[in-house]
């Protein structure tokens, strides 16, 4: 570890990757402020900026928006009650209730420092926790990761959106896509009906057609909404002090934010409704949740920026995403040539160990910047949807072509843009489809290496303990919802 | 826990709206992923089958055909028997805007045909103020602004800091 981080070291010690740092912290106040902008969009629309970048100056720069983006979404929400990105939906619970009291100022200081105070434990639980997982995922062969990409697809089909049915079409809505290429073993081409497909669905277009380009056409929907005015921007300060009453409160929502983001499919918005509720289930007050009580503010926020170094945890040990922002932090790195998972620890130590850094060392700019820059992003707030929805539009598309100079991944963008548009309509998340293009690839490749091994032996996923036993979690996994509806 | 009140909070009654029975979708879209199944399983009898492991190219598009085609069906006969699945009377899907929703995608489907044909700048210099306009802006100065300022940031950021082309 202690050398990983040596590594690291020597190469995070730049102006360029302090300057990544800056500007992805920026960026992600500035995207988490504006409502409809979730973390996802942002990576998504950063990605083919990052091309021309060495792979630590990129990857510092995409982690740092991504946890500014999770932090910044809880401005609007406590100042004029609109969650900036989803989980900042549980902080405005109690936090917008506060401002009403008069107590903006107490609740957006309280907010991030429960961020920070989150975000480092589990930073800490993740370096622990991923090196370990790493070197124990050392070992894994074919039978073992098909179990793990299985056990992952049911786990994150399981748990988006309204309904299982839905969540499951989402799923294998993104497999089939993940189909169409040159296939994984023998170089096969599938479904390729004319050369722009010949390498498959370019993952990055169709993400930013998926998540930003839909995004974008939800957000047209509502851009004659007024957007609610602030006249009286508050005061914020780092009174330190203010936290010393919760500080058990903190510590458990950083380990509740940190567990639940570890399982895939478990993003931030689940860390912070299950540390929300842990919370008020435990407080000497639980009729004082969602009327302005700090606690309810405290446990959503920091559960909510805990969830990040816990979504990372299984994408640098496993190769497998935990969220559908680190599914596209995922495509990044392999547009860079780096693999995440076990072998990532051993082959490029400078990509994990730089996050880590990175994450650490961060944290306390990110602070300075939202105590500092409050009245900046109350601004951002006030820009109008009409304008943002176009710029964000116009840079989907031009993202989309600098990710491969190619106008063809402007087409793929915009059929997905419009694909995850109707299917948002129907309730289809477009997270599930994301990590089917991931996971598809992961299961399929091990599946038919596992059996090619094997000598076409079925036998193999339940011979070897580690597969069997994902293969058994996923079932129960795939069984208990269908359970606990008989009942 | 719901977020309800926060998505209220974006909407607008005063706009233009219109409502689409969810199930009605529901069965559109279940015989849309259908389609794409049929077309799964068609297809895989084309792929060419060399592997020697007993699973070749095509079993994997196939199980996922099997498995979509299932799902698929499952949504449409949940759209067209609720009752027989304890579901919830109707609801309404509202789409918003729609006029304007239905304008940006046509907008951004003609700027990638043209972006080949007219280059980035032009194309742009077209698409950003109809899109605006599409979005609801109506200020000429502020659309004009919005564009001007698009097209310099992005050749400084592409031509001068990336050193990208664009097209």
């Amino acid at each position: 570890m202690l050398s990983g981080f040596l590594v690291a070291l020597h190469e995070v010690a730049s102006w360029n990757v302090a300057l990544a740092m800056g500007l992805g912290m920026l960026i992600g106040y500035a995207l988490g402020s504006i409502p409809g902008l979730t973390s996802s969009i942002g990576i998504a629309l950063i990605v083919p900026f990052t091309f021309t970048m060495s792979p630590v100056v990129s990857i510092v720069l995409l982690v740092t928006l991504y946890m500014a983006t999770e932090y910044a979404g809880a401005i609007p929400a406590i100042l004029v009650n609109t969650p900036g990105v989803p989980a900042a939906a549980v902080t405005a619970l109690d936090g917008y209730p506060m401002r009403l009291r008069g107590e903006a100022g107490t609740a957006l200081t309280m907010s991030i420092l429960s961020a920070a105070f989150g975000s480092i434990t589990s930073t800490l639980l993740l370096i622990v926790s991923a090196t370990y997982m790493a070197s124990f995922a050392l070992a894994f062969g074919p039978s073992e990761y098909f179990g793990l990409a299985a056990l992952g697809l049911s786990l994150v089909s399981s748990l988006s959106g309204e309904s299982m049915l839905k969540g499951f079409l989402g799923l294998f809505f993104g497999l089939a896509v993940g189909v169409i290429g040159i296939d994984p073993l023998d170089g096969v081409a599938r479904y390729v009906f004319t050369d722009g497909l010949l390498s498959g669905v370019t993952f990055l277009p169709a993400l930013i057609g998926l998540f930003a380009l839909s995004g974008v056409f939800m957000m047209i929907e509502k851009s004659g909404a007024k957007v609610v005015p602030l006249h009286h921007l508050p005061s914020v300060s780092g009174q330190f002090g203010l936290m010393r009453p919760y500080l058990r409160v903190l510590a458990r929502s950083s380990l509740v934010g940190y567990l639940v983001s570890v399982i895939p499919g478990h993003g931030a918005v689940i860390s912070a409704v299950v540390s929300y509720g842990v919370q008020k289930r435990l407080s000497r007050n639980p009729e004082s949740f969602g009327k302005g009580n700090p606690e309810g503010l405290i446990a959503a926020e920091t559960a909510a920026n805990a969830s990040v170094p816990g979504a990372l945890a299984p994408m640098l040990s496993l190769g497998i995403p935990g969220s559908a922002s680190t599914a596209i932090l995922i495509g990044a790195l392999t547009l860079h040539g780096v693999q995440p998972g076990p072998l990532l620890f051993a082959k490029n130590p400078e990509i994990p160990y730089s996050i880590f850094i990175a994450m650490l060392v961060t944290m306390p700019f990110m602070v300075a910047v939202g105590l500092g820059g409050v009245r900046l992003w109350v601004k951002v707030t006030q820009v109008p949807r009409s304008i943002i929805a176009a710029l964000v539009c116009a840079m989907c598309l031009l993202g989309s072509y600098a990710s491969q100079n190619d106008v063809f991944a402007i087409w793929i963008t915009v059929f997905f843009g419009i694909v995850g548009y109707l299917m948002k309509k129907i309730a289809i998340e477009p997270a599930p489809i994301v990590l089917a293009l991931v996971l598809g690839y992961l299961t399929e490749s091990n599946f038919r290496r596992a059996l090619l091994g094997s000598g076409g032996d079925f036998t193999v996923f339940v011979t070897h303990p580690i597969s069997l036993g994902c293969l058994v979690l996923a079932a129960g996994v795939l069984l208990l919802p269908l359970i606990r509806m008989k009942r | 826990m719901t977020t309800g009140s926060h998505e209220d909070h974006d909407a607008d009654p005063t706009a233009p709206a219109v409502e689409i029975s969810a199930n009605k979708l529901d069965a559109a879209s279940g015989a849309a992923l259908f389609a794409l199944a049929a077309w799964l399983w068609h297809g895989a009898a084309d792929i060419e089958v060399a592997s020697t492991s007993g699973v070749g190219p095509a079993f994997f598009p196939r199980a996922v055909a099997i498995l979509l085609a299932g799902g698929s069906l499952l949504l449409i006969l949940q759209a067209l028997a609720p009752r027989l699945f304890g579901i919830q009377p109707d609801r309404m899907v509202q789409v918003q805007r729609p006029g304007s929703v239905l304008a940006a995608i046509a907008i951004v489907i003609v700027y990638a045909a043209l972006l080949g044909r007219l280059t980035y700048y032009p194309a742009t210099a077209m698409l950003l103020p109809c899109l605006l306009w599409a979005a609801g802006l109506r200020r000429p100065f502020a659309i004009v602004a919005c564009t001007f300022g698009f097209l310099a940031f992005t050749k400084i950021l592409f031509e001068t800091v990336l050193g990208t082309p664009l097209p």
